[in-house]
């Protein structure tokens, strides 16, 4: 073994090494910063789209699932009834439903839609004739779907009740719009990442390209594999890493204007902040560094071999 | 130190570049291959630093079989082998210290040594005032010796050899053979193919010759 070699084998440190390859790793980006912005951004895209779609279909999952298991019920009762009549139907619907019932005035409906649409709102306060009919709103307790139908057509067939609304045209069709989004997301988010990956891959490969001549004189040398592939996957990671970090600052934005701009309240499930929490903001980073790392050593393992 | 036995080397299509070598050279020992080109004294050196693996025959590196060695021990055996190259071989895009450290970086040395080993070897071969130079900027005798440093900086046990001093004149021809002989004296085995017999008279050492892969001549 060479003097040097022995002197310090032992002691050749890991630190060293990465040194080395994060040092390589930036040289060889400073070498050729376009096709790395190409890389990133593609990157970026490719998991700020995932995001999105996936924290869209997680929150209208999350508010179906919030809905089936809420379980109410809205009668909506005939105009001019009058209040013998609303106590009556109180009565009738108490005897028919085990769980909470509760009368809602006109005025009260009105008031509440006024509220919930904010400064734009305060127009219902002016209208000359509320437009809105009484209700009932019901919570019955430890029924399934199958069971709420049930009582829904008993409901319905009580004298001066008009309409009963269970929520459940509303919950098909937000649960048809996310199946299909859901199957899109499947087909599609698997093919935009994968592209991007192969952007990033096609980027060490040409830089492996370029410096063949390089890696031919490290293993002339003594360099190991491992050595000469280090520098390769620092550079496929930052890349990820830049990719990731744009797709957060991305998504922080999006959250931030869908906030401010959007009067309606949305459901907690359904909240855009959810969009930028940090926990989601750090796994869309990590996704990233963990997508160049991996398109990096697959394209490098098959350029090295 | 090195043991060759019945070693041939033939490619596709062309005739053998070797045939049937047999050599033996000891620890410490310093020797000139030499014979015309095409006589195989590259493809030797190349057997000797495990670039390829002989078409027959065992070669053997301080006891060990480099020909059925695994592929992921070999930087370990090049590690202790320093290799002048005929082309050079530098790194174009790196200076002129990091050319030379290179050797040292690759077994994990940290940065602060392997510059300090680098300008110092760099010095000994007389260009200390071109630590910074690109190898482009370099004329051939420059670039020869920035090989040299390469090939020396991690005091190997065996050196091999190219033409070292095929783009010297005389006066840096005498520079880098002591260089060469320092590290033969610390005692490394020193491997020179070289077909300048003036180089062969003025150092008189065991001289191998070689002529269509064939040993023609070994005194020992």
């Amino acid at each position: 073994m060479s003097r040097m070699a022995h002197a310090f084998s032992a002691r050749g440190s890991l630190l060293s090494r990465s040194r080395y390859a994060l040092r390589q790793a930036l040289g060889s980006i400073g070498h050729a910063p376009f096709t790395h912005l190409v890389a990133s951004c593609s990157l970026a895209a490719a998991l700020f789209l995932a995001a999105v779609s996936v924290s869209v279909t997680m929150g209208a999952g999350a508010l179906l699932d919030s809905w089936s298991r809420s379980g109410e019920l809205t009668l909506y009762l005939a105009p001019a009834l009058g209040d013998a009549r609303h106590d009556r139907l109180m009565e009738e619907v108490r005897a028919l439903v085990d769980g909470e019932v509760s009368f809602v005035p006109a005025e009260e409906a009105l008031e509440r839609l006024a509220l919930a649409l904010g400064e734009p709102g305060e127009a219902l306060r002016e209208l000359p004739r509320n437009p809105l009919p009484a209700s009932i709103e019901i919570r019955p307790l430890g029924l399934d779907g199958a069971a709420l139908q049930r009582l829904a057509a008993s409901l319905v067939r009580l004298e001066g009740v008009e309409e009963v609304d269970r929520g459940g045209e509303w919950a098909d069709r937000v649960e048809r719009i996310t199946t299909a989004a859901g199957a899109a997301a499947m087909i599609l988010l698997p093919l935009l990442l994968l592209g991007a990956a192969v952007l990033a891959a096609s980027v060490v490969r040409m830089a492996i390209h370029e410096r063949r001549r390089e890696i031919e004189i490290l293993r002339l040398v003594g360099a190991t594999d491992a050595f000469i592939r280090a520098p390769f996957l620092v550079e496929g990671v930052l890349a990820g890493l830049a990719g990731g970090l744009a797709a957060a600052a991305g998504l922080w934005i999006l959250a931030a204007q869908l906030s401010a701009q959007l009067v309606l309240a949305f459901p907690p499930e359904l909240d855009p902040a959810a969009l930028a929490s940090p926990s989601r903001l750090l796994l869309v980073i990590a996704a990233g560094g963990a997508l160049g790392l991996v398109a990096t050593a697959v394209s490098v393992e098959r350029q090295l071999r | 130190m090195i043991q060759l036995f019945h070693v041939s080397k033939s490619y596709a299509g062309d005739a053998a570049a070797l045939s049937d070598i047999n050599l033996e050279i000891g620890k410490g020992e310093f020797v000139f291959l030499t014979g015309p080109s095409g006589a195989g004294k590259s493809t030797l050196l190349r057997l000797l630093m495990s670039a390829e693996l002989p078409s027959e025959g065992q070669i053997l590196i301080a006891g060990r079989n480099v020909a059925r060695i695994r592929r992921r021990s070999i930087p370990y055996i090049r590690r202790n082998i320093g290799v002048v190259f005929q082309d050079f071989k530098l790194i174009p895009n790196r200076t002129v210290l990091e050319n030379v450290g290179i050797s040292l970086e690759v077994m994990g040395l940290p940065r602060g040594k392997v510059r300090e080993a680098a300008g110092a070897v760099l010095e000994q071969v007389g260009l200390g005032h071109k630590l910074d130079a690109m190898p482009e900027r370099l004329s051939g005798g420059e670039q020869q010796r920035v090989a040299i440093a390469r090939a020396v900086i991690g005091e190997p046990s065996i050196l091999l050899a190219d033409e070292p001093t095929g783009n010297l004149d005389p006066e840096l021809t005498l520079e880098v053979m002591e260089v060469l002989t320092r590290l033969n004296h610390r005692g490394a085995s020193v491997v020179v193919a070289t077909h300048d017999h003036a180089l062969l008279q003025r150092f008189p050492r065991r001289v191998v010759r070689l002529d269509r892969g064939r040993v023609v001549e070994d005194p020992s």
